[in-house]
């Protein structure tokens, strides 16, 4: 137990009262998440059934064979790797070398760089869909992958620069030195010294780009109006009957989007919970 | 040691690409929107006019765009104060650090982990009139009547709305303030209670002014999220029933490519950029002049 926590004995009934508040934590996180996994495997009919199902009956695939019939689902779900993996890698390489130069050379005007990554942080989407598309339409990308992919890029680039710039800051000053005088070249040094140790923190920050690109909404619904260009939560919209949601594929998609950024999320856990939240520290 | 062309030129070559994205897909829209905003600008016609300051003109008098506006302050001041309450609880919570609280720190990011389109549609369905869980838990505890619906009129879209949202953004706080928790000095709580410092004053005093940089920076960041919140008020009511849940954000996707007026939603999302900036301001103010009171 960390020494610096609250651990003096508490009363019973302060006991009680933190299991209680704990409990209902739980379930509040977690209830919508269950919902959407219970009623993935319901069938239509048993969604509307009152009161509700809290445990499915038996587990229908009906609603995932539907979503990959009848929506297509594999097909956003195409677009939507390749648009984030490509984001990813070009957000992370590209940022990992501003992130190096930034924090390791000193040259003039880094600073006011620096800054500039703050500031972009304050500019809505919303503000840029206008020109965004504008130039979507004069670079003859619109309704094509790439006119997310770029945007996404430079949307992702300032946090991802932040982030990376607080692993390359922790490598030893030694080690450079050392580097130095055997005569590398600062390129030498950045991919010999600085890329090994680096690596976990490239991968993680990689990870934190993933889930944001992911989950994108806003440009996507605005610059794609193709429905086969479509990415999976654009694709979601889509879900629907002449009068009402469909409910059942549409959750059951929703799991198969919830999916990947869970694997990855989970992977790479101890990195959210330390390094995201030291990296807000101002 | 005289630094060789290549040696001086190369830090620059190694944010050329980053910043150059930048400057293209980020501060050269950002500057073209307030020039388009000065412009008759709509993709039916090939004219388009410089018109100065009409288009302010024209949106300053425009009851929608106000009317979007004291939504947008709505939705974002009750979002900000539940999701700050109950994130700051939470964190505190976790920080009394009882048994299983790190399994119940491994889960607290789902929240935010789940894509918000799809954190839209799940509080959708456990709302809906006919299929909702929630509504079914409401109706039956009779604490509303049989006909209740939260899609029906405008305060409860919003409710409806606000707590999906305070569900995704609290974990951020809990996560964020409980961290800082973790890193505070023994001595400091250990002289505060030789002083025989009661509960309340141990947590007004030692603990919230300890986390209180990560608290203002956490509200700023959360601020300018929610108040340019998009994807759950366009999955959960689109803005209705009858525009009463329309935000600027809604307004301006819609002013843009619903009905392609490119100069309006120019001049609307500066104004909302503007009065974002001002706020922002503002606050900064507050919470330096906050910061110096408290340090004499």
């Amino acid at each position: 137990m960390k020494s610096n926590q609250l651990h003096y004995r508490r009363p019973l009934g302060t006991s009680i009262l933190i299991y209680f508040l704990a409990l209902v934590m739980l379930f509040i996180i977690l209830f919508p998440f269950y919902w959407i996994v219970c009623t993935s495997f319901k069938e239509t009919l048993d969604i509307y059934v009152i009161p509700p199902e809290f445990i499915p009956r038996k587990i229908d695939l009906s609603n995932y064979m539907l979503a990959i019939n009848r929506y297509k689902v594999q097909n956003f779900f195409k677009n939507s790797m390749q648009v984030t993996v490509t984001t990813v890698v070009c957000t992370t390489l590209i940022g990992s070398l501003a992130a190096f130069s930034l924090t390791r050379l000193q040259f003039k005007g880094s600073k006011a760089l620096k800054r500039l990554l703050g500031i972009t942080q304050m500019f809505p989407v919303v503000v840029l869909l206008v020109p965004l598309f504008l130039l979507c339409t004069k670079m003859r990308m619109y309704n094509k992958l790439q006119s997310l992919v770029l945007p996404y890029i430079a949307l992702q680039l300032p946090v991802s620069i932040i982030l990376q710039s607080g692993y390359y800051k922790d490598v030893p000053q030694a080690l450079e030195e050392a580097a130095k005088l055997d005569g590398c070249s600062t390129l030498q040094i950045l991919y010999h010294i600085f890329f090994p140790i680096v690596t976990p923190g490239i991968v993680a920050t990689g990870v934190y780009t993933f889930i944001q690109v992911w989950q994108e909404f806003l440009i996507a619904s605005s610059l794609i109006t193709k429905k086969v260009m479509f990415t999976l939560t654009v694709g979601l919209t889509t879900f629907k009957g002449d009068e009402m949601n469909d409910w059942g594929s549409l959750m059951a998609t929703s799991v198969i989007i919830a999916i990947p950024a869970l694997i990855l999320f989970n992977l790479s856990q101890e990195f959210f919970i330390n390094k995201v939240a030291g990296s807000v520290k101002e | 040691m005289k630094k060789s062309l290549g040696q001086s030129i190369l830090p620059y070559m190694l944010v050329a690409p980053a910043f150059i994205m930048i400057g293209v897909f980020l501060l050269y829209p950002m500057l073209h929107n307030l020039l388009l905003s000065f412009y008759d600008y709509s993709l039916a016609s090939t004219e388009r006019p410089f018109v100065g300051f009409d288009n302010y003109v024209k949106m300053l008098h425009e009851g929608r765009m106000w009317r979007a506006v004291s939504r947008t302050g709505v939705w974002t001041v009750v979002n900000l104060f539940f999701a700050i309450f109950i994130g700051v609880g939470c964190a505190f919570l976790l920080f009394s650090n009882f048994k299983g609280s790190n399994f119940l720190k491994s889960f607290i990011l789902i929240p935010w982990i789940l894509p918000s389109v799809i954190t839209g549609y799940i509080f959708s369905l456990m709302m809906n009139e006919k299929a909702g869980v929630i509504t079914w838990a409401l109706r039956s505890s009779h604490l509303v009547d049989q006909n209740f619906s939260f899609f029906s009129n405008g305060v409860l879209s919003m409710v409806a709305a606000i707590m999906a949202n305070v569900w995704r953004a609290f974990p951020f706080f809990t996560l964020m303030i409980y961290a800082k928790l973790c890193t505070i000095p023994t001595d400091q709580v250990e002289a505060a209670k030789l002083e025989g410092a009661n509960p309340l004053q141990m947590f007004w005093y030692v603990y919230l002014a300890f986390i209180q940089d990560v608290l203002f920076s956490c509200i700023f960041l959360c601020f300018i999220w929610t108040f340019n919140a998009y994807d759950i008020m366009k999955v959960m009511t689109n803005g209705g029933p009858a525009e009463t849940t329309t935000t600027m954000s809604i307004l301006i996707q819609r002013e843009a490519f619903s009905y392609f007026s490119l100069s309006n939603a120019s001049t609307m999302s500066v104004i909302a950029f503007a009065i974002m900036l001002a706020i922002i301001i503002v606050f900064k103010t507050l919470a330096s002049v906050w910061r110096r009171y408290n340090e004499k």
